[in-house]
């Protein structure tokens, strides 16, 4: 497939790049010629030249010169992004123009909710990536290249990068709540869509919403944050072509590291001896088996993440775009195709199918915007993908858990007679796992479509106009896939002969292709409204009313999930100094009883431009500065998985067998209490904001905000007695604050030949329970009741037993029975027991702090970018078998050398005791296994050359860029010496690894 | 026509926020899935589907704790050994029970089912009286049966007689084990009067009158036992107990034959085996009540966790029988191993035991399967001299022993055969034995007592109880014949309790029998301890889990915890 797209891009590269957009006609008409220059009297290459209201247009050579054939009486339109554009009336007048361009008035353009503000009227608290630099991480997911870039924003990878199957978790100001669900709102042009697996080219803006004055227009959906997302437009203006190839290669970013036969044995001895069982009869367990002479089937010495899997796997990305457009049409043209490879070796020993995973995906996308009249401009946005996943029917996890458990020594890989070699206790073998499972496909075939309209209604009202948007976004997906079983063989001798005994049974492959999880999702989403603008010099209003609804339906036993609210806003500016903002919705979730639906969610906001005061104004460094504050109130309706829990529910299922058939006889069975009054948690929000400009030194803006979320949808399970017999209805009862800070600093250099930028974040979040439905009664430490919400419970480890004595007069351990060297617990409650309830917090699961450093250098045509993100206040619990030695029948790293041993390191020990048995003691959540889960990455650096200009102007290039980037370079963190990501610890444990991407390839533009 | 247009839109535009008034039906969801509590009661048939689902709280044993591979309860007794952590009876073992075999959600769910139903008769629309009759009475007992598993861990807790909601009152007291024991029988008569005494295939699995009426035997069997009635047992309560398991005995069904009758084709201790694979509809009448479910194969939990491990066989190996418990099995000759003249034979301690010990243990040398069970170690370092199915690695055997009982010969590793595998809560020899007990209890080793004893002995083939036993020789010995004949089934960890007998049993050293074979092919049998387990008295009850304690501070922990 990936070979067609390469050559259907080449081909498309050359047809386009061969394309002038829509040549001068030849019409009758005068020939009217021309320059233009700009304000500085230096000419202008590159303007559109069009008559308005018709298909003609050209565009100003290098020395701002032009040439057009215009019927009398026509408008000449003279345009380019970064200027205002003129309009120059033909009816009387020269053949000969000259134009002078002056530079548009610089004012950013901010997307906020369903509509744009400009930067100075603004009173909300966004923060932003600008869209080009999310191009430079090499990584298919989108969700896993916004980390370290803007403020606001907690981005941690919930897995390890298997190829399509990555994904990070996003929390917008950490979290706010205890409920389960504390997922931002993401929306891209106005549907709630992911943008994961959209392509980074696709990209315009991506802003973070996050006070009440930006969310509120969300209401209801509004209180975990919302992400807003939007793809690229066209311009009137010189089409610009833009072509990128890259390929590079993913390589784990570390693996644990295991050690072989003759020390695993060793230690497994010792952890016999401790545990008071004999002593292995079977010269498998004597070391010196392993020194380099024994039969390797008998003795083994495997080595089995060298053995399947590639140090390294290549991806590869190509994509085209096409931007520009008339006064009359713009267009954004995409494609691009993406694949990723998967690192397992012997993919492709079973020849009838490899297995080795691969990801690929191809977006498409066109957003054309038409003027249909000088009134009505309409917008077409088509886009669709393809995501293909074919997978090992093995899954990672299980593949790689197989890896990380399989003792050096347990078997060879194959036996003497080549089959594949397993035991009555390891009975998967990878090589079975990898390649004589079956494959999986899993397809993936998605249309996203907006459609819309604007109507200026200004003969009603000057400034007003109208709009309606209709989303139409489907999904179909299925996996095909065949699948094989096989079975493993264990040798024994029997007397003189070799003999086998096998476990499992060995199928060919089906011969038919099953198909499974076949299903179709759509999403209909509806979107209208009015809004007006009107600036008299003096003051200016905005303002914006919309309707909203959406529908999303799946196959199968589903039942659609609505949304449905109105939402509006009114922005007053008095002076260009003083801004003020009044915004609502009015929304409502199905969740809640008809009656008890809707919401109203109001937000205030102001913003004081302190530069536009007189006392300011003129001032040398401070050239902009705003504060800004907004409080409102916003909501969350979901809860999790569970649906409609205001109404009583019966279920069918459970049942009992009766009778003689086998026959289950259905039952049916009452479900949750309802809670006929629920409603959605409230968030009171307040936001206090700085935004300031330092003319040529830097850019600082600060938020303040603390969050106040009642009404928190839970249960009472903490406190109602268990004799009710039922679960409990969902209530509103529990309150978190959540507070912190966003900062962002930047700085931005340039001379002729040189310049640099440097940007730094961080952002602050920390979240505490203010009540929630506890018993009276307990001891502080037991209450959930000021910790934070995301918090890790577990015991304190206080040492290791030294001797009987010691456990004699120490706390009885209620897990199971300990010896010298298991963990000592703190008895926190003092009653001699220790159990569960000595548990206590032992850190967080959401750090507190992240940070973004980003950083740009050019000189002449190098230029150089980096990003580093980092992570403080998290904690992760090493529970995965590369730590916890030798349990489940894993093997063993070298943290086993510091195990407790009697009269060896009794003091120093940093490990429990060496053990075979599955420990409840030693092996409970307690600090002994919580690390700190900070970190520092490299997440990604960029090195580029654009050839000279002047090389590529004879061959009508505008720009030729090659590049060298990388992605998750390096980490600093306190897990490394595990040979563990700080991110994902169990990744490459019990899961595919964290991945390091290095990428080369070049960039065209026309 | 450009006007027309922009009206066109202007109306668009309005109409689509005329909608301000959102409380429109767009939020109203699709009839759903589910059904509601009116089509549940009015409707026969959906009415039958909650009465079915009420059975569903019933647990087996052959799986009851852990998390992973999950054992029976027998592992915390002395009858056998789990050793993983995940089997969750080390933590009993090890005296800490708090969570550990917690069902008071499971069984309070199932008794709030029960109370629905009962609360809902005069809606639904039974077709006749016997059918309402019937489907009552299961209610009953099946509320009664639940709330007996709960007084039974725990002692007197609340009796729940209607459907609780959030807003009512949840600060129940405990209730007396006295009012709990009398609210039990109640149900049970309730549950008598209403039952049918026999069933037709298509009902197999349903309680019929006599479930109700050995449920309420069993009730006052447990209530006549020492635990509560400390100082002196009560002849008049025994008597009441007595008289109770005599009806079920006695129960006619409407042909005039009796309703339950022994296992036995004449095979000896073959049948007592097979009993346990023998449904009542393909003539095994003893069952009176049991978990009725499909058939199961070797992957089956129920098989696979109990099934010895190592080669041939390819269990999980995580039920092994301890010394203590394979040193109850009589001699063949009826004597106890340590009786003189028994015929013991240390060096060879499998030969000549009662016909049972055969059919209930795998030990070393049994041909199973067509396999031949190896649970020695050898001292020397050639593997292949080791027995097979006692590696050295944690996880086989950690007593020399696998269990026989329960694992149906035909169901293997290599094949597909399915077997019924029924877990029984009631059969007609413990009904023998719970006789033989109470008459002792009220009037010594009679006659009666004999009798009873003894039709269970023999139909496994095993010799009459030796004759001239006093009272308290007899007790022991019906105590031994309760631990063999309804070994595993759940009957000896709380049989230990009622009679106040844990921590002479279960507290202390449990042993293994350490077999090695030297390299002439003798056997060498060592019994020594491989556990020291915890019992104190205080543990007779279980304690109330501390997070249900801390929610009701009406509620009253039990002594010692």
């Amino acid at each position: 497939m990936i070979p067609y797209m390469k050559l259907f891009c080449f081909l498309l590269f050359i047809a386009l790049a061969g394309l002038n957009p829509l040549p001068a006609q030849e019409i009758s008409g005068k020939t009217i010629t021309g320059i233009v220059n700009d304000t500085g009297g230096k000419p202008v290459p590159d303007v559109n030249v069009s008559v308005l209201d018709e298909f003609v247009q050209t565009f100003t050579d290098q020395e701002g010169r032009f040439s057009i054939v215009v019927s009398a009486g026509k408008t000449l339109y003279f345009s380019k992004q970064g200027y205002t554009a003129v309009k120059i009336n033909l009816l009387s007048g020269s053949d000969r123009l000259v134009v002078t361009l002056e530079p548009a008035d610089k004012e950013k353009i901010i997307d906020v909710s369903y509509g744009t503000r400009t930067q100075s009227e603004l009173t909300h608290a966004i923060s932003s990536i600008s869209a080009g630099s999310l191009e430079k991480t090499p990584v298919p997911n989108l969700s896993n290249a916004i980390v370290g870039r803007t403020t606001g924003l907690t981005v941690i990878k919930s897995t390890g990068d298997e190829p399509g199957y990555d994904n990070s978790a996003i929390y917008v100001r950490g979290i706010g709540t205890f409920n389960s669900y504390v997922s931002p709102l993401i929306l891209v042009d106005n549907v709630e869509r992911n943008f994961a697996q959209f392509d980074p080219m696709e990209i315009e803006s991506f802003s973070v919403l996050k006070d009440a004055a930006a969310t509120v227009q969300y209401g209801i959906r509004g209180a975990n944050g919302v992400i807003n997302v939007k793809t690229k437009r066209g311009f009137t203006g010189k089409s610009e072509i833009n072509f990128i190839a890259q390929t590079g290669f993913q390589a784990p970013s570390t693996l644990p590291e295991y050690l072989g036969s003759a020390e695993y044995v060793t230690l497994y001895n010792k952890a016999l001896r401790n545990d008071g069982l004999p002593l292995p009869v079977d010269s498998k367990f004597d070391p010196s088996m392993y020194y380099g002479t024994g039969d390797p089937f008998r003795y083994p010495d495997v080595d089995w993440y060298g053995d399947f899997l590639k140090p390294a796997a290549p991806q590869s990305q190509y994509k085209l775009s096409l931007r520009g457009g008339t006064t009359a049409i713009r267009y954004f043209v995409f494609m691009g195709a993406t694949s990723q490879d998967g690192i397992y070796k012997l993919t492709d020993v079973n020849p009838q199918y490899n297995t080795n995973p691969k990801y690929s995906r191809y977006n498409l996308r066109s957003n054309v915007d038409v003027d249909v009249t000088k009134t009505l401009q309409v917008f077409v946005d088509l886009a669709a993908r393809v995501e293909n996943r074919h997978v090992p029917n093995s899954s990672a996890a299980s593949i790689f858990s197989t890896l990380s458990q399989l003792p050096p020594n347990a078997m060879p890989v194959n036996n003497r007679d080549s089959s594949i070699a397993g035991t009555s206790v390891y009975r998967n073998n990878p090589l079975g796992m990898i390649s004589k499972t079956g494959y999986r496909d899993n397809y993936q075939r998605i249309m996203l479509g907006n459609v819309g309209a604007t109507q200026k209604l200004d003969f009603l009202l000057k400034g007003l106009s109208a709009n309606l948007m209709v989303g139409l976004d489907g999904t179909n997906y299925y996996s095909l896939g065949r699948s094989q079983t096989y079975a493993v063989y264990q040798e024994y001798t029997s007397g003189d002969s070799t003999e086998y005994l096998k476990y499992g049974d060995n199928s060919d492959i089906s011969i038919n292709t099953e198909k499974f999880d076949d299903g179709f999702a759509y999403m209909l989403t509806t979107l209208g409204g009015l809004s007006y603008s009107l600036n008299t010099g003096a003051s200016s209003l905005s303002a914006d009313l919309n309707y909203m609804q959406s529908k999303y339906f799946q196959n199968g036993d589903n039942l659609a999930y609505s949304n449905q609210g109105i939402s509006g806003r009114a922005t007053y500016g008095f002076r260009k100094k003083y801004f003020t903002e009044f915004g609502f919705a009015y929304n409502g979730s199905e969740d809640f009883r008809k009656g008890n639906r809707f919401g109203f969610f109001p937000a205030v906001s102001a913003a004081w431009i302190v530069s536009n005061e007189s006392f300011l104004q003129g001032n040398s460094t401070i050239s902009f500065l705003k504060v800004r504050g907004s409080y409102g109130k916003v909501g969350n309706g979901k809860l999790g998985l569970e649906r409609f829990p205001f109404e009583q529910k019966y279920y069918s299922g459970g049942g009992y067998i009766f009778g003689s058939g086998f026959g289950n006889t259905d039952g049916s069975y009452e479900g949750r209490i309802p809670n006929p009054n629920i409603r959605w948690e409230e968030s009171l929000n307040a936001n206090i904001g700085i935004d300031l400009e330092m003319k040529n030194i830097l850019n600082f803006s600060i938020d303040f905000f603390n969050n106040y979320r009642d009404n928190i949808i839970t249960t009472s399970t903490n406190i109602t007695p268990g004799i009710i017999g039922q679960l409990l209805p969902y209530e509103n009862n529990g309150t978190v604050v959540n507070r912190g800070f966003e900062a962002m600093i930047s700085h931005n250099h340039q001379k002729k030949n040189w310049g640099y930028s440097i940007q730094g974040n961080v952002s602050y979040a920390c979240n505490k329970i203010l009540s929630m439905q506890e018993v009276s009664g307990l001891p502080d430490y037991q209450y959930k009741q000021g910790k934070s919400a995301s918090a890790i419970w577990g015991l304190e480890a206080i040492g290791f037993f030294r001797d009987e004595e010691d456990i004699a007069n120490s706390p009885y351990q209620s897990f199971e029975a300990v010896q010298p060297g298991d963990v000592k617990f703190k008895d926190q409650n003092n009653d001699n027991i220790i159990d569960n309830q000595d548990q206590i917090v032992i850190g967080d699961q959401i750090p507190q702090w992240n940070f973004g450093l980003l950083g740009a250098v050019n000189y002449k045509g190098f230029d150089l970018h980096f990003v580093l993100s980092g992570i403080l206040g998290r904690t992760v619990l090493l529970t995965n078998n590369s730590v916890w030695v030798l349990q489940n029948n894993s093997k063993v790293t070298d943290i086993a050398y510091n195990a407790w041993e009697k009269g060896v390191n009794e003091d120093n020990a940093t490990y429990p005791r060496l053990t075979t048995l599955n420990n409840k003691n030693n092996y409970n959540n307690s600090t002994l296994w919580a690390r700190s889960g900070n970190y520092l990455k490299v997440t990604n650096l960029e090195i580029g050359y654009s050839l000279p200009g002047k090389w590529l102007t004879k061959i009508n290039v505008k720009e030729v860029r090659l590049f060298l980037n990388t992605y998750n370079l390096m980490s600093f963190d306190s897990i490394s010496e595990y040979h563990l990501d700080a991110e994902v610890p169990d990744a490459g444990v019990s899961g595919y690894p964290i991945m390091r991407v290095y990428n080369t390839g070049i960039s065209v533009k026309f | 026509m450009r006007n027309m247009k922009l009206k066109n839109w202007i109306f668009l535009a309005l109409a689509s926020l005329s909608v301000i008034s959102c409380e429109d039906d767009f939020l109203d969801r699709a009839p759903g899935l589910n059904l509601d509590e009116v089509k549940v009661f009015t409707i026969f048939e959906n009415a039958q589907r909650f009465h079915a689902d009420i059975y569903s709280h019933l647990q087996d044993g052959f799986n009851r704790l852990g998390n992973y591979q999950p054992v029976p309860m027998s592992s915390a007794s002395d009858e056998s050994d789990s050793y993983m952590g995940y089997h969750g009876t080390q933590t009993l073992n090890f005296g800490s029970y708090d969570g550990v075999d917690d069902q008071l959600f499971n069984y309070y769910s199932g008794i709030r089912k029960a109370n629905i139903f009962l609360s809902k008769l005069d809606v639904i629309p039974f077709p006749d009286q016997k059918a309402r009759d019937a489907m009552v009475g299961e209610v009953y007992f099946l509320r009664a049966f639940y709330f007996f598993e709960i007084i039974k861990r725990y002692g007197g807790m609340p009796i729940i007689e209607q459907v609780l909601l959030p807003g009512d009152n949840l600060m129940y007291p405990r209730n007396s084990y006295k009012e709990c024991v009398d609210y039990i029988l109640t149900d049970c008569e309730q549950a008598i009067n209403l039952l049918p005494v026999s069933r037709p295939d298509n009902e197999l699995g349903r309680a019929a009158k006599g479930a109700a009426m050995a449920l309420k035997a069993r009730m006052l069997m447990y209530a006549a036992s020492p635990l509560w009635n400390l100082e002196i047992t009560n002849p008049d309560k025994w008597q009441l107990a007595a008289d109770a398991v005599k009806a079920v005995i006695e129960l006619k069904n409407e042909s005039g034959s009796p309703a339950y009758e022994l296992y036995s084709k004449g095979n000896g201790a073959k049948d007592y085996e097979r009993l346990f694979f023998t449904r009542p509809n393909n003539g095994n009448k003893e069952v009176i009540f049991y978990k009725h479910q499909g058939t199961v194969d070797f992957n089956n939990q129920q098989i696979f966790v109990w099934a010895p491990k190592g080669d041939g066989f390819e269990g999980a190996g995580a039920v092994a029988p301890t010394q203590n418990f394979v040193d109850l099995f009589e001699m063949s000759n009826g004597k106890t191993i340590n009786e003189p003249g028994s015929g013991y034979d240390p060096d060879n301690p499998y030969l000549n035991r009662e016909p049972r010990f055969y059919k209930i243990i795998l030990y070393n040398g049994t041909v199973w399967q067509n396999v031949t069970v190896e649970t020695f170690l050898s001292p020397d370092l050639n593997p292949s001299s080791n027995g097979k199915h006692r590696k050295i690695l944690a996880e086989y055997t950690s007593t020399g022993y696998y269990v026989r009982k329960y694992l149906p010969e035909e169901v293997q590793t290599k094949t597909t055969v399915r077997a019924y595998h029924d877990w029984i809560y009631f059969r007609l020899a413990e009904m023998y034995l719970n006789y033989a007990e109470a008459m002792n209890e009220v009037s010594g080793p009679t006659q009666e007592v004999y009798a009873a004893l003894n039709m269970v002995r023999s139909r496994s083939g095993v010799i009459d109880m030796p004759a001239g036993l006093d009272q308290d020789q007899m007790r022991k010995r019906i105590m031994n014949e309760r631990a063999i004949e309804l070994s595993f089934e759940e009957h000896r960890w709380w049989d230990a309790r009622r009679w106040k007998k844990g921590a002479e049993w279960f507290g202390g050293e449990m042993n293994e029998m350490y077999i090695t074979k030297d390299a002439q092919g003798r056997l060498t049998y060592t019994k020594k301890p491989f556990e020291t387990r915890v019992y104190r008295d205080y543990m007779d009850l279980y304690p109330i889990p501390i997070s249900e304690m801390n929610k009701n501070p009406l509620l009253q922990q039990n002594p010692g915890w």
